[in-house]
């Protein structure tokens, strides 16, 4: 089975870092039993993620590690970088510039699109991308819903 | 009976009341004065209270101060010796003095504590001490009994606690003559238990507390028929000391006293019967083999393992054989003397208890051994005291309070009160009066891999480095393991300026002292520093633990208890050894911050605790404080600490 694809466009202007939105994402994402792996761009991003997961609600509790550290075998959060390989194919959150090559190994990828002009215009890319493999990814559009929520 | 109020309490521990002006540096406490209400509630109800009393509470006035205002008779027993001459010689003056309460108060030890005048007696010119150092130290013995007027033995600052010569010079139960022994006026542990029976506030600890109920020794046994109230703190050890207790076991060194005690007593009272040194001889010899039978190595397992080795049940066998040649011989010279009357009921009574313990297992009970360098002891220990403990409380209608900085799991008090019994207890679970999201940090660095791959501690290291240089020392290193702890102590050698103390290399007090004197130290320790150990201010200012501190599965007590639990259909993991390890893991914590002033890091290397779902249960069950993964935080929290 293919997997399903979700561009999840987030709002403008938001008070919140984008590793939040993700949180709060894979928290939703783990309370449904799913296994996630987040793709990030960076050792140096994937640590700043670690660190929301860790701390961003006193009360959350998010079982995870990063690629190559904690215990066997693997908890059902996994965050990782630079093509290493993950531990399950479940649930892919992709915050990188590319598509990364494995994304078909699982079956659902998520990816979150910044505000940012440049973002979207890779989002864009990515989504053509997709399109020409036979896939058709669906569009959630925060900044529609938030302005729809206000109105 | 005196009606002690609420107000008197309240203003007991006000901030212009006496312990006010007693202790300067005293503040009053909203938790600290909940405590004492709660406790003086109890006292009055004969109530069963639990309250777990986070660090700083100070819980020790909050049940000390509504014990000596009742005017009733209160029973107070601490977890070791230290703290129990700590509650009498230090606390318990101060608050009586503050608050001017003509109580009696005494100290009840257990009876190895005591000198024996028997014994002394019996031992001098019996020529059984072998070195020199014995014959020096029973010298120095018998200069100090002519002038001690309470025979505890820690008096004695000369003689090492654990000198050869002390077991020679003080009683057990099994060889207490009892009232038939000449000195019974003057023993040194009737005086003492007559003291604890004339007071208002006596203190004991766990062990003799349960010991005393156990064996029906009296002391403990006598006090509880008259004791409007029990107060027991660091409860939280009290299922395992009263499991120890409640079963039964015999060693080799109780087999070897009574084979001493009758060759001392062949030379007081039947000098001609050689028979009895010959077959004293036997029995020692057997006692030898059957160490030796267990193999060499230090070994704590359960019975099975070794129940049908035929080495051993050879070994059994002889042993049975020269014990019941020895009881004989015995038989026929009990009336030639009391000393040997008595050798002779004690060796019918220790033959049945090794009988006993090495046949057949109980289903009620785990049948366990453990072996050390000359020594053996077979154990029954029962699974279940919730029924004898119950027994106990309920023989005499009194108050209850059991105490402890850890005794909730998750704000839950069920682990520990199920395995007593208490299912209808008052409970109260008071927050520390610190401030952890001010004060605290708590640290998991990354990049540690399993914590069974053969080269975390190496890891651990790594990790632990960068931080130690951040804090400049100041550091308790706890491990879960001796392995642990000295693989690390080898890694650190020389990797910093910093003074490194390990557990092991000098006595835990030496160390403690050292700690505190050097002010930059690092400590590495194992169990007996995650209790019972107050250092405050800034010669703490880290703590690292190297993992979740759950219990080896390879124990017997634990294999037990979880194949047990299996068999009820029960989660053994869920029910009992996690919640285990939360509560070693909030006395680790619980060393840190220890004053209003202090901050600190605690640094929790174990991976699980972030990457499995009971980190939640853990994390819950800790003051809640900042987290953080990075290690430029840590750095950040200690320059904050310099600049303040």
């Amino acid at each position: 089975m293919p997997p399903r694809i979700d561009f999840y466009l987030l709002a403008e202007q938001s008070e919140q870092p984008v590793e939040h939105f993700v949180c709060r994402l894979v928290e939703k994402a783990y309370h449904a039993n799913h296994r996630i792996c987040v793709y990030t761009d960076s050792a140096k991003h994937a640590e700043l993620l670690d660190e929301t997961l860790w701390t961003f609600r006193p009360d959350a509790f998010l079982p995870h590690h990063l690629c190559g550290e904690g215990p066997t075998p693997p908890p059902p959060i996994h965050i990782t970088y630079d093509n290493a390989p993950c531990a399950h194919q479940d649930v892919l959150i992709n915050l990188t510039s590319q598509i990364p090559s494995f994304f078909n190994t699982f079956r659902r990828v998520i990816e979150i699109v910044p505000a940012e002009d440049e973002r979207r215009a890779q989002a864009r890319e990515h989504y053509k991308a997709y399109r020409q493999q036979g896939l058709t990814p669906q569009t959630i559009d925060l900044a529609a819903r938030e302005r729809e929520a206000q109105s | 009976m005196l009606d002690v109020s609420k107000d008197a309490v309240d203003e007991a521990l006000s901030s212009e009341g006496p312990i006010a002006k007693a202790l300067p540096h005293f503040s009053p406490r909203d938790s600290q004065q909940q405590m004492a209400n709660a406790v003086q509630q109890a006292i009055r109800h004969a109530q069963v209270l639990l309250v777990e009393a986070g660090t700083g509470t100070g819980k020790t006035f909050a049940y000390l101060v509504p014990a000596l205002l009742s005017g009733q008779r209160v029973v107070i027993s601490t977890g070791t010796k230290t703290l129990q001459d700590q509650l009498f010689k230090r606390d318990l003056p101060l608050v009586r003095d503050a608050l001017a309460t003509p109580v009696k108060m005494a100290l009840l030890k257990g009876r190895a504590n005591y000198l024996c005048l028997h014994r002394l007696e019996q031992v001098q010119g019996a020529g059984f001490l072998h070195s020199k150092q014995a014959v020096s130290d029973l010298q120095t013995v018998r200069e100090w009994a002519a002038t001690t007027q309470e025979g505890d033995i820690a008096e004695l600052g000369a003689v090492a606690e654990s000198a050869d010569v002390w077991p020679q010079v003080t009683s057990t139960k099994d060889n207490c003559l009892g009232q038939e022994c000449a000195y019974f006026k003057d023993c040194h542990v009737m005086k003492a238990r007559r003291r604890a029976q004339e007071s208002d506030i006596v203190v004991v600890n766990h062990h003799l507390f349960f010991a005393d109920i156990a064996l029906r020794d009296e002391g403990v046994a006598e006090l509880l028929p008259e004791a409007d109230a029990v107060i027991f703190d660091e409860a939280h050890q009290l299922s395992d000391v009263a499991m120890n207790f409640f079963g039964d076991s015999i060693s080799s060194r109780q087999l070897f006293e009574l084979a001493q005690d009758v060759n001392i007593a062949h030379f007081k009272e039947a000098k001609d019967m050689s028979k009895l040194l010959q077959q004293t001889d036997a029995v020692q010899l057997a006692l030898k083999n059957m160490r030796l039978a267990f193999g060499k190595m230090m070994r704590r397992e359960a019975w099975h393992t070794v129940g049908n080795s035929l080495e051993l049940q050879a070994a059994i066998s002889d042993l049975k054989k020269t014990l019941s040649l020895l009881q004989g011989t015995l038989e026929v010279v009990a009336e030639r003397g009391k000393t040997l009357e008595q050798c002779y009921r004690r060796c019918v009574e220790l033959s049945a208890t090794f009988n006993a313990l090495t046949g057949s297992s109980p289903a009620d009970q785990i049948h366990w051994f453990e072996t050390f360098q000359r020594a053996f002891v077979i154990r029954h220990t029962p699974m279940d005291v919730s029924e004898q403990f119950q027994a106990m409380m309920q023989a005499k209608q009194a108050a209850w309070v059991l105490t402890s900085a850890t005794l909730a799991v998750g704000q839950q008090f069920t682990h520990f009160a199920a395995p007593l019994g208490l299912n209808h207890a008052k409970e109260l679970l008071l927050d520390s009066p610190f401030d952890f999201e001010k004060q605290a940090l708590l640290y998991v660095p990354r990049a540690l891999p399993d914590p069974s791959a053969s080269d975390y501690t190496e890891a651990l290291i790594h990790a632990a480095l960068p931080v130690l240089e951040a804090s400049k020392g100041r550091a308790f290193l706890l491990f879960t393991s001796h392995r642990a702890l000295k693989l690390a102590a080898e890694l650190l050698e020389g990797k910093t300026e910093y003074p490194l103390l390990v557990q092991g290399t000098q006595p835990r007090a030496t160390l403690l002292t050292a700690f505190r004197a050097h002010g930059n130290a690092i400590l590495l320790g194992t169990s007996s520093f995650w209790e019972g150990v107050d250092v405050r201010g800034e010669a703490l200012s880290c703590v690292i633990i190297d993992k979740l501190p759950f219990a080896s599965p390879g124990d017997p007590l634990i294999e037990a208890r979880i194949a047990s639990m299996k068999k009820q259909g029960k989660n053994a993991f869920m029910e009992y050894q996690l919640p285990s390890a939360v509560i070693t893991l909030k006395q680790g914590v619980g060393r840190l911050i220890r004053d209003i002033d202090d901050r600190g890091v605690l640094m929790l290397c174990d991976p699980r605790l972030i990457a499995r779902p009971y980190g939640k249960l853990f994390l819950n069950s800790l003051p809640s404080m900042p987290r953080t993964r990075e290690l430029a935080k840590v750095q950040d929290f200690f320059k904050e600490t310099a600049t303040t």
